[in-house]
Order: C-alpha cells, then structure tokens, then sequence
C-alpha cells in the first residue's frame, strides 16, 4: 500500500474488557478466574481467560458462574471506570495521531487517517504504532472508508461495499430493537440485503432511522463523532544519578524541573493550582517516563511510587512561587525508600490572567497575601486555613460556611448587609447550637422569632426559634434560643422544646 | 512585677556602674537578667545618638504612631489614643467572650476590606454579625508549635491587616517570635487573647488583664487592668459599660 491509500481511511479500536484488563493489570500473576459482572441484572459482561476456559462467557448469570468456577472473583461494571480508561487511552494514542474521536457507547476510538497520511505512510505503519503505544490493552483494529463500516470491522476499500457486506448480520449493528424487529418481520437480516431496497421505500416504511443508517454505510452522512480534546498534560522527569534518602539531596533536581515548568507555562501564558511530584523508588518496576498515562489513577499508584500533591491558593507560575511552597511540603518528610526517580507532572493549566488592580491594595501586596497563603496551605494542610463564604439561609448557621482558601476568595472581602433592619442583627461569634439550662441564665430584651420558610413540608421537623439575648452567671452576654417542638405548637404551655446557646456577643 | 529584693538591688547596682562605666552592658550579670526578661536592652536614639531608656523611645514615637480607638474610653485614653499599630497587645482574660467582641469589631473596623486572620478562634466568626467588611480568613485548631509558626509568617508578610490570635498560655520564645515578626508589620494590628498568665516579663507592648464586674444590673461592666503600656505606670481602671448591639 502506499500513502495514498490512506486517504478517507478511518481505523476504529475497540476496547471490549477495558475495565476488566484494568484490574488484570493490577493482579499480574492472577490464575483466578476473574468476572465483571453488570450490577442491576448480575450478569456476567466480562470475562478473563481463565474464566472462559471453565465456560464462564458475557451473558451468563453469576449465579450459573458459580456453578463452574469455585474460587471465582468478580467486581461490578462501573461504567465510570471505563470512561475514565477510555480517555486515558486516547491520551497515549494522542501522541501519534491528532485526529482522535470517543465511542463512548461502546468503548471504541476513531481514527482519521487522512490527515496522517504525511506521519504514516502506510497501513501497516499504523497499525505497528498502534500495537506499540496500546502494548498491554487488548482491542480490535479495523480499516475502512468511513467510521460506521469501521465500527462494523467492514473494510470496502478493496471490493464494491454490497460484497465487502455479502453475510454480515444486522443484529450486531447496534440498530433499535423495534426497528431491528421490523426488519427481521421483512425478511430482511442481512446488510446486503438491506442494502438492495431503494432507500425511499425502507425509508417510507421504516422512517429516518433507517435511511440514516444506509446513508452512513454509504459513507454519504457522516455520524456525530465526539472529538476528542486532549487535557493540558504536562509530565517532566527526570533520572537521578545516585539513590537519594533526604529531600536535601533532591532540592536541585527538583528546582530543575519547575524551571522547566515555569518556562513551559510562561510560553503558553498558563498557571497552575496544583502540582504533582511523582517520587519514584528502586522497588518501581515500571518506566518512570510513561507515569502520566496513571495521571488518573493517583489512588491506585503502583508500589514504589510515592505521590506528593501541592496545592496553591492562586494561580502560580514562577519558580520563586511554587518553590517555596515545595520547600515547605518536602522540607520534613520521610521518604518510604530511596528515591531514584523523580517527575513533576500537572493535570490542569488555566490560562494566566493578570489581576484587577484594586484601590485600596496594591498588586504587589496581594500577591504577597497569595504568597502567604500558598506557604500556610502547604505547611498546615488545605483544611486549616479557611475563609467565610456567605450563602442565603433561613437559619443562622446556614448563612456561612468555612471552606479551603481559593484563587477566587483572595481578594474578596464579605461583610454584613448595612441595610438590614435591627430584626437582622446577629452576634459576632457564632457557635453550634449548644442545649443550655436556662435557669442559669437572665434573659434581657424581645424575642426575635425565627420561622421556617413556607416551602418546607412539615416533615422537615424545622420548627420556629425564639431568640434573645442573655447574660450567663459571670455575666457574658450570650445569643440564645428556644427551639419550639415542631408538633407541640398549637399548644405553647405544654411545649417541651429545647434552649440552645447559639452565639456569643460580649 | 516580682522582681525579687535581691534582683532589684542587682539592677539597681549595674545601672549605678553603668553610669560610672565599671561595667560593661554585655557584662554577664545583665546578660542574664535579660535573658529572664527582667531588663529590657537600652535603644538607641536616632535624633541625638544618645542611647536612651526604651520606655522612654517608645514614648517620644508614640506621639506620631497611628493608635486604634477600642471602644472603651477609659482604656483608649490609658493607651495613649487606642492599640498601637505595628505592635504587640495582650487581652488577659479569665475565659472567653470577657469582653472579645468589642475588641475584635474595632480591630475589624481598622481593617476596612483588608485581611483579617483568627488563628485559633473561641467560635466561628460570625460575618452577619462583624460590622465592617474584612477579608476573613480562619486557622484553627492550630498546635502550639503550628500557631508559633503560622502567627509569625502571617504578622512578618501581612502589611496592611489585622491578626487576632487566641493562645491560653503563650511562652516567652513564642512571643518574642511574634516581636521579632511585628518588627517588620508596621501597619499591622496584632492582638493576643490569652489566660490569665503570671505576671512575668513578656515582650509586648502592652498588656491588659480584663475583670468582669458581677451581673448585678441589666448590664454587665467591664473593668480593666493595665499591666504594661508605653510611658505610663500600670494602673487598673474603672469599670466601663460592655456595650451589647442590639
């Protein structure tokens, strides 16, 4: 063959036990008989070697499986998973060919060739590259002219489509049920004999779906293809010449890789808000320089990778920034084993955007604060250093939360509505509401009631507050409430509801 | 301050030779007394080149040093106008909530849209509640090892902000670190809310022991005593009215 007969053509991989070899992989010396089993119907959907061998095929009940294989193990079908696997395979096979789209249906990848031609001269050149970038996956390859012929493993590059078709069933087309049921009622089970009606009258009897489908096999209506969109992946590595014990002996290496980084990000105009450092030690048997296509499956690092997340709560890009924070992360941790393998990798850029200048607080000073933050995140941990978000609630303590800093929180500041009316007002401190004996305390003022909104069923068990303030036996002026019982109230002199310390103001 | 009859004797003696240049300021006597943090080293004057006594440095600055009016007037005029900026105040408290929202809102106040930072809060700081707009960001349950670290870069990389920190029983290294850091936050207003502590030397600038008055009346007071301040004795004051918004 020569190049241009790679011209139109399209090559589809299926990938039919994705999730299934994921877990062979995991268990390499494995005799065991191993199952994916569908979990609504417990019906076998994949099935290892060892399976098979006992007669354990797709379609059987696990219950009958049972009957055949002792010691069999099986995990439900997690259709999640293989979406996940199916895009990391595109990944590897982005870096050959850029003309990529996802069958997510039915785990498969399309290739388009034409624009390859120039790479990969011939069909075998393809099909060796692919052989070698999927070397551990198994899949299916087929040629043909257009997607759906490719999808069906019809080649009709060499012969008339109605031959390349001669046999080829339509119940494994993929067709509706109800229109595959019509066609069988015609007679009609084949391809080729489909292909031999004028396509206005299957198209009058059968309606668009059919003549859809004709047309595709034809190569005359081209399917809506999902193009696939590679992530902004970046993954450096880099080899260390002795065995390292200590993060002192990694610093330089390490500073190497996020000059890389940073001179990477500031070509593309791109940021990061979270790092990767992939430690690889001597007990790893893989190669360390493929680690980003388990990019996804950080949980699932192999043995000897260590794994080192480091978060920052703005956008960083300069070595200055992300090489401080790394210092910090690294400065007091123990290695599991001697490292001799280094990566940095990052899963997600986003686009470096200079900040609005604001009035009160020059640039400069909130880098600084960014900075600052990066630094207490990484030291104490993303969960200790906090900020006030304020939502809508009807409850005091459903109008704020305490969440992780964010790129998007600095800067923000929040403050009370100056216009609300003394019925709003709230205390400085708010605590969780804290059942009190009220006799302990004396209460001043009126009560602020405090009603569920009307929307909310009254099995919701909302029921009204009553708010005041009180000073406790020392005098500290606290927030409290009582909680009418949500059934008693048509009766408040026999309402055994509840007094809560809810907040404090002294 | 219990300075013992024999170290004060010891003091009294160096200052005496001192003057009479018999010995010299890094003798080990004084050394030592610094170390304990019973003497405070002598700063130099940049008008006259003289070295003058620190109490009284801190007296000719605070004269043009910005001061942050806390709502209590007997204590504001004590302070010499309010809390200092660029300086260490410390609110001795019996326990929680002695008069920490009245502070905490006039420290919020001076923020005005800046940072504020709770390091180990008594309670979650409620933003219906504030009466200013502030950036709020919250550490908590912080160790004592982690709130020395984590004060100390916040106050020394802050500039313009707010630092509210609650320690039960800070040490004398912890505060020092906070010193050393407010050393470069001239524009910072750093609060500690600790215990009641003994009544040894620390390095603040000033510290305030707060007493509650017994609720005998609709409204509590509030009364404090003034163990430390710039150019001025300690003094306990009168019992001021705790405002309660309402």
């Amino acid at each position: 063959m020569n190049a241009h007969e790679l011209r139109g053509t399209w090559l589809y991989l299926e990938f039919h036990q994705l999730q299934l070899q994921h877990w062979m992989q995991q268990r390499p010396n494995c005799e065991q008989p191993l199952l994916i089993v569908c979990s609504d119907r417990n019906k076998v959907v994949q099935a290892n070697p060892s399976a098979r061998a006992l007669g354990i095929h797709p379609g059987l009940a696990l219950s009958d499986a049972w009957l055949l294989a002792d010691a069999l193990d099986y995990a439900y079908w997690q259709p999640e998973v293989e979406q996940r696997l199916l895009q990391q395979l595109a990944e590897r096979l982005y870096t050959a060919f850029a003309d990529l789209s996802l069958d997510t249906e039915a785990n498969g990848l399309w290739v388009q060739l034409t624009t390859q031609q120039r790479l990969h001269a011939q069909q075998q050149t393809v099909a060796d590259k692919v052989s070698k970038l999927l070397v551990d996956t198994e899949y299916r390859a087929s040629f043909s002219s257009n997607p759906l012929l490719a999808k069906l493993g019809i080649d009709d590059r060499a012969e008339a489509l109605l031959q390349a078709c001669q046999g080829y069933p339509l119940r494994v087309c993929g067709l509706a049920d109800d229109l595959h049921h019509k066609l069988s009622s015609m007679g009609l089970d084949t391809i080729d004999k489909l292909l031999q009606i004028p396509v206005p009258i299957l198209g009058k009897k059968l309606g668009q779906p059919i003549v859809d489908f004709i047309l595709q096999l034809k190569g005359q209506l081209k399917p809506r293809l999902l193009i696939y969109q590679p992530r902004e992946l970046i993954y450096l590595h880099r080899q260390l010449h002795a065995e390292v014990h200590v993060w002192s002996g990694l610093r330089f290496v390490a500073k190497s890789l996020l000059q890389d980084l940073e001179q990477h990000l500031r070509q593309s105009q791109q940021a990061v808000t979270r790092i990767y450092l992939v430690l690889f030690n001597r007990d790893f048997q893989g190669n360390p320089a493929q680690m980003p296509y388990k990019s996804n499956a950080f949980a699932t690092f192999p043995l000897g990778v260590e794994c080192v997340e480091i978060g920052f709560a703005r956008a960083v890009y300069r070595l200055a920034d992300t090489y401080s924070v790394l210092q910090l992360k690294l400065e007091n941790r123990r290695f599991k084993a001697p490292i001799v393998d280094i990566g940095l990798y990052v899963e997600q850029t986003e686009a470096f955007t200079a900040q609005p200048m604001r009035l009160d607080q020059s640039k400069a000073g909130e880098h600084q604060l960014a900075t600052l933050l990066n630094r207490l995140q990484s030291r104490l941990g993303a969960d200790k250093v906090q900020t006030i978000h304020q939502h809508t609630g009807w409850l005091p303590e459903l109008q704020q939360s305490l969440q992780p800093v964010s790129d998007q929180d600095i800067g923000l500041s929040t403050a009370h509505d100056s216009t609300q009316s003394y019925l709003d007002w709230r205390p400085p401190w708010l605590l969780s509401p804290k059942p009190i004996d009220i006799r302990g305390w004396r209460i001043q003022g009126q009560p602020q009631r405090i009603q569920p909104p009307w929307w909310l069923p009254d099995q919701s068990g909302a029921a009204d507050r009553d708010y005041l303030i009180a000073q406790d036996k020392v005098g500290r002026w606290g927030w409290v409430y009582f909680q009418h019982d949500a059934k008693a109230q048509a009766s408040p002199q026999q309402d055994p509801g509840q007094w809560f310390l809810h907040g404090w103001l002294s | 301050m219990h300075i013992q009859l024999f170290e004060a004797a010891t003091i009294l003696r160096c200052i005496i030779m001192a003057k009479q240049n018999l010995v010299s300021p890094t003798s080990q006597l004084l050394t030592d007394l610094i170390q304990r943090g019973q003497v405070f080293r002598a700063s130099q004057s940049a008008t006259d080149g003289h070295s003058s006594a620190h109490c009284q440095a801190n007296k000719l600055s605070s004269a043009s040093r910005q001061h942050i009016a806390t709502g209590f007037a007997g204590l504001d005029h004590a302070l010499g106008g309010g809390l200092a900026l660029g300086k260490l105040h410390e609110f001795q408290r019996p326990a929680d909530f002695y008069g920490d929202s009245q502070l905490v809102q006039a420290a919020v106040a001076y923020a005005n849209s800046a940072p504020v930072f709770w390091l180990n809060p008594p309670a979650q700081p409620f933003v219906p509640g504030l009466q200013h707009a502030a950036e709020h960001y919250v550490l908590d349950q912080l160790s004592d090892e982690e709130i020395k670290w984590a004060s100390s870069q916040i106050i020394s990389n802050l500039g313009h902000g707010v630092v509210l920190l609650w320690h039960p029983q800070p040490d004398v290294q912890t505060v020092r670190s906070w010193q050393r850091a407010m050393q470069q936050a001239p524009e910072a207003l750093v609060l500690v809310f600790s215990g009641l502590m003994p009544q040894e030397a620390r390095a603040y600038h000033t510290r305030v022991r707060v007493r509650l008055h017994a609720a005998t009346s609709a409204s509590s007071s509030i009364a404090f005593d003034v163990l430390k301040r710039p150019g001025g004795w300690p003094v306990s004051l009168d019992a001021e009215k705790l405002a309660v918004h309402r």
